[in-house]
């Protein structure tokens, strides 16, 4: 069976001066390997090849924002179930309690201020549940929970 | 007559006395010193201040209704005071500005007269926080310049093909051939229900006009329900005085309006609660809210179901994006489940300019180049005003429909939807037309 996804990263790359072209698969691997099974190969290929229109100049810069934003979609992802948990009355306290830990770290580590800002959400969601469902939320927490 | 007798009813006691007993030969010096000499100088000054205007409104009463209208319109600048500056106070506080009425044109007014005009498109040819006659009329409007008091407004008909019956209740109120479809009424367009003739009654009756849509200005034809809010929330301003509004008056009830007229067939709109924070308290509640790093303070953000605004920048638009945020994230399904605040954001904004330029004014009115360079910041996804148009294709209607017929041939919307809540969004999209 052919490497769709491998083609279609080897093709971006292939631009690339050579000592970037490691960085950039890394960067590229770790943002697809955050999709769920729903994105398959062929959609994948699809979220690659949106990089195409990036001038190789700033494809290793692109890549890294697509990696960061395929972390905290994730984070994102973790949290609203989070939230519905905390809805049903579970005792999520402690999940609560280490994912905050983990977007902390990630919010230290990045640097774009529209992830950061998500991230943000993400913090404030966790804090919420922490607080028992008494402290602030965010837009989208306020209709999960 | 209403005007003398108001003028009239504001001389004071004494001055009014001594104007009775005045003998009729007093227009010279005689009279003057007579006057100095019965009533004092300070009386004799007040009297001949007023008596000018009098005598002004006398001659403008002479030169009919326009001249009234010029005459209860003067142009006004930072640094007058007096009278007509105590009216443009009490004016702009009737539309919700909070001014101490103290006769003074000082910053505060100009800054809330600026606030005004940009507000409602009156833009004075000596810049903006200058009053001219336009914005006097906007504020006699009750802060309702953009919204039409003319059944004639927008419509395809011509003056001299329309029924003479139509053509006659125009001009009854005051119309002309020229002006049926202006925006700012004449004089009659002025005047409370109350005080019009029965002629006028009638004429207003037939073209379209109840009681209460002449008071509250509601557009019979234009059907944006927007229009008919601005008396309300005026007076809920009004009483409520400063910068503790109640919250669903500050420009909520206006943009609930005009997101109802847009989408109200598709979501049950819910009214934001709004909060006016000023520049400090916006960045303190903002990064306080986040607790990432430090953001440029932006015009507001929500919590549902509250809105919080910059009360030094506030702008009708920035109430109708927050507000759309509150129909995201509660009652609107159609982009609730967007998996960035990035998406929200974007489609957010491009309905807020939607909304804007359809029931409001246009975008290029738009102030907060900083606000839209941070969303377009944030926004990177390129494909979002296609998938924008696919989910509200036909937005008055069934926005899954408008998405379904999206959808290239063998993608359900549920493979749609779910390449979506992954956030796949490329991939969603190539999977529209």
């Amino acid at each position: 069976m052919t490497d769709l996804v491998g083609g279609a990263l080897d093709r971006l790359a292939a631009d690339l001066p050579s000592d970037q072209r490691g960085r950039f698969l890394e960067l590229m691997r770790t943002g697809l390997a955050e999709f769920d099974a729903v994105v398959g190969p062929e959609d994948q290929v699809v979220e690659i090849e949106a990089a195409a229109d990036v001038p190789p100049g700033e494809r290793l810069a692109a890549a890294e924002r697509f990696a960061a934003k395929r972390r905290a979609f994730t984070l994102g992802r973790r949290s609203g179930e989070l939230l519905t948990a905390f809805a049903e009355g579970r005792d999520v306290a402690a999940d609560a309690e280490r994912l905050l830990a983990e977007i902390e770290t990630a919010l230290a580590e990045m640097r774009d201020d529209g992830i950061r800002r998500e991230l943000g959400d993400y913090a404030t969601e966790c804090r919420y549940v922490l607080s028992g469902g008494t402290g602030p939320n965010s837009p989208r927490g306020s209709k999960l929970a | 007559m209403a005007v003398t007798a108001a003028v009239s009813r504001r001389l004071p006691t004494t001055t009014r006395r001594v104007s009775r007993r005045r003998p009729s030969r007093t227009a010279g010096p005689t009279g003057l010193l007579w006057l100095q000499r019965t009533a004092g100088n300070a009386a004799t000054s007040r009297l001949m201040t007023q008596r000018t205007i009098v005598d002004d409104l006398g001659r403008v009463l002479a030169g009919g209704a326009a001249a009234l209208k010029k005459a209860l319109s003067p142009p006004l600048k930072a640094g007058d005071t007096g009278p007509s500056v105590l009216s443009l106070q009490q004016s702009l506080n009737r539309v919700g500005a909070a001014l101490i009425e103290d006769s003074i044109f000082g910053t505060r007014t100009k800054a809330a007269v600026a606030a005004f005009q940009r507000d409602h498109g009156v833009r004075p040819a000596r810049g903006a926080g200058t009053v001219d006659e336009a914005t006097w009329d906007a504020l006699r409007l009750g802060g309702r310049a953009t919204a039409s008091a003319v059944p004639g407004q927008g419509s395809t008909e011509s003056w001299a093909a329309m029924p003479a019956q139509r053509r006659a209740d125009f001009r009854t109120l005051g119309y002309t051939a020229a002006t049926w479809r202006s925006k700012t009424p004449p004089l009659a367009g002025l005047l409370p229900y109350a005080l019009l003739s029965e002629k006028q009654r009638a004429a207003a009756t037939r073209l379209g006009y109840t009681r209460e849509s002449w008071r509250a200005n509601r557009d019979t034809t234009a059907g944006t329900a927007a229009k008919g809010f601005a008396a309300e929330e005026a007076a809920a301003k009004r009483k409520a005085g400063a910068r503790v509004l109640p919250a669903k008056y500050v420009g909520s009830l206006r943009a609930k309006a005009m997101i109802a007229a847009e989408f109200g067939a598709d979501v049950d709109i819910q009214l934001a609660k709004v909060h006016l924070l000023t520049e400090a308290e916006m960045k303190k509640a903002y990064e306080g809210y986040y607790g990432a790093g430090s953001y440029t303070p932006i015009n507001g953000f929500t919590v549902k179901p509250d809105i919080y605004l910059n009360n030094s920048s506030i702008w009708a638009g920035t109430t109708v994006h927050e507000s759309l945020h509150v129909q995201e994230h509660g009652t609107w399904d159609a982009f609730a489940y967007q998996p960035t605040s990035a998406f929200g954001e974007g489609a957010t904004t491009i309905l807020t300019e939607l909304v804007m330029t359809r029931h409001e004014q246009p975008v290029t009115h738009h102030p907060y180049a900083a606000e839209v360079a941070l969303v377009r910041k944030m926004n990177t996804h390129a494909g979002l005003d296609k998938m924008r148009a696919a989910y509200f294709q036909g937005a008055t209607g069934d926005y899954r429909t408008g998405v379904t017929g999206g959808l290239k041939p063998g993608t359900t919307w549920a493979q749609f939807r779910a390449l979506v809540d992954a956030g796949a969004l490329a991939a969603a999209q190539a999977r529209l037309k």
